[in-house]
């Protein structure tokens, strides 16, 4: 199971629990402000919550499990009838009590009066636990997009002022912490986005696009793709072909670079992926090896490996026999092959590969992109490989 | 048969935590005494309303420690112990990063308190501070 799914199970089941507690009369009667209410689903019987800390905590779980259904949807190639009924049914019900929070004004103004009350943590030291680091950071980060949602009300302006000035504040003293408590949250942040799905090309155009740009998660640097350019120019592909590649190449880069290439992997063979134009691979025009799904020979293969084992399922000699079958299966329609690894033998691949691969270079004009992963595990290089002259 | 501490285990935790449980307690003008530390941490076992087993990540590395059981209360005392219960690792009274007392504020019920923790769970898990999360007992 992938981790967005996993995420959306666990998130799910909170937001159904919370969903049946704010469809009760007792949430949405009149009464005076600041009032507290009893949520049994939620926080258990005989437990009482202020009802603009649940209606807060509903619409951050609300946020951020639609926003994630969306990118999954997107992510995996899934579209509605991919997605489970249950869920469908949540998004709508959790949807209209979401917006039923966001209209009623008193609440609102219940809720942006607790957030006066909030001071962020640590004033301006530098964060001296990763712990610290990365709660602020989301918490701030929660704040601005609360913020860009509840855009009613007579406050809303210094609501979203002071979410702006936390999330800077609490950025700015990432940037003063130690180098190595900065390195570590931004890891840590890494993994949340693989886990939510909050991936650059998904982002930018999902429920969040109310941040107008200004997110408060910092990411880590973006990979150095100066070698797809190096790639394409050696790669005797033809200008149209190349023009095919490069997004793919820059998609790959994207997801490996932003996610790390061991959660790229678990995702691309993931039962849920069937790809497409916003998945890992950036187009549904490509096979993939290791994949359950039996699909139609494309033009290009991508081709993943981990490891050297023989015996390893994504190991370099097993994903490399399957490349030779594909080529064989696919003679007439596949011309690129993408193979991404994590080790090399060179002196292996010269005696057990080269030749049939060669065959294919020289009679069927296919091109081979060979890309080794690095060190740390976020960044991939080309490997240069020569499949000689024709005989 | 209840978590036990080990000697140096408590005492090195009564000192870095105590303060908060003083406060808890109602403790003026002393330090809390380890039998009173030791008492407060069990009744966060034993008035849970969440219980989970996971592996905290450690700092600097990939490693995570191994497995263990948190225990929280409805004031946000944690224990944790290892999974079979036998041993105590440590208790303190969880603030979010901020001093005693001010997240959540003086007002918050103790709904507010459980929504905020399960929300700091809910982001250590996506994030990778902990893995393996199991959740036995959530309200």
């Amino acid at each position: 199971m992938s981790e967005a799914r996993r995420q959306l199970n666990r998130m799910a089941r909170q937001l159904s629990a919370m969903s049946r507690d704010a469809q009760s009369f007792e949430f949405w009667a009149p009464g005076p402000a600041h009032r507290n209410m009893h949520a049994s689903n939620t926080v258990g019987p005989d437990c009482e919550v202020s009802r603009a800390g649940f209606a807060e905590f509903y619409l951050l779980l609300w946020m951020d499990w639609a926003g994630l259904l969306r990118r999954w949807q997107r992510y995996f190639g899934l579209g509605e009838e991919g997605t489970p009924a249950m869920w469908r049914r949540l998004y709508d019900r959790s949807g209209a009590v979401a917006e039923g929070i966001l209209r009623d004004a008193e609440l609102m103004a219940e809720i942006q009066d607790a957030w006066r009350e909030v001071e962020p943590p640590q004033g301006a030291a530098p964060f001296e636990t990763v712990d610290a680091a990365y709660h602020a950071l989301l918490e701030a980060d929660a704040r601005m997009r609360l913020a860009a949602r509840m855009r009613r009300g007579p406050r809303w302006g210094e609501l979203d002022t002071l979410a702006r000035r936390l999330a800077e504040t609490t950025s700015a003293t990432l940037s003063d912490s130690a180098a190595e408590v900065r390195e570590a949250t931004l890891r840590h942040l890494s993994h949340y986005r693989h886990a939510t799905l909050r991936l650059s090309w998904l982002e930018s155009e999902s429920v969040d696009r109310s941040l107008e740009g200004r997110p408060a998660l910092p990411r880590s640097r973006n990979m150095n793709t100066h070698w797809i350019n190096t790639c394409l120019d050696t790669s005797e592909l033809n200008p149209d072909t190349r023009g095919a590649a490069r997004p793919i190449l820059e998609r790959i880069a994207a997801g490996i670079g932003e996610v790390g290439y061991d959660n790229f992997v678990d995702d691309a063979i993931d039962p849920d992926m069937v790809g497409g134009h916003d998945s890992p691979f950036g187009t549904d025009q490509i096979n993939l090896i290791p994949s359950r799904h039996k699909t139609g020979c494309h033009y290009a293969l991508l081709a993943l490996s981990k490891g050297a084992g023989k015996r390893d399922r994504l190991g370099f000699p097993r994903i490399m026999q399957q490349v030779k079958v594909h080529l064989i299966n696919c003679a007439d329609a596949t011309k690129l092959v993408i193979f991404i690894c994590d080790t090399w033998d060179a002196a292996g691949f010269s005696s057990s590969h080269a030749e049939e691969l060669a065959a294919h270079y020289h009679r069927f004009g296919v091109r081979y992109l060979f890309l080794m992963v690095g060190t740390p595990r976020t960044s991939i290089a080309p490997i240069a490989v020569d499949l000689g002259r024709p005989k | 048969m209840p978590p036990a501490w080990s000697k140096k285990n408590l005492t090195r935790h009564r000192n870095k935590h105590g303060a908060c449980f003083e406060d808890l307690l109602g403790i003026g003008g002393r330090v809390i005494t380890e039998r009173e530390y030791a008492d407060r941490a069990q009744r966060a076992i034993d008035k849970s309303w969440m219980e989970y087993q996971a592996e905290k990540a450690h700092t600097y590395d990939d490693e995570f420690d191994p497995p263990r059981l948190t225990h929280v209360d409805d004031e946000l005392v944690i224990a944790i112990t290892d999974l079979p219960r036998a041993q105590m690792i440590t208790s303190f009274h969880e603030h979010f990063d901020r001093p005693h007392g001010v997240e959540p504020g003086p007002r918050a019920t103790v709904g507010d308190r459980k929504l905020r923790y399960r929300q700091q769970v809910l982001w250590d898990d996506q994030g990778r501070m902990i893995r393996n999360l199991r959740v036995a007992k959530d309200v």
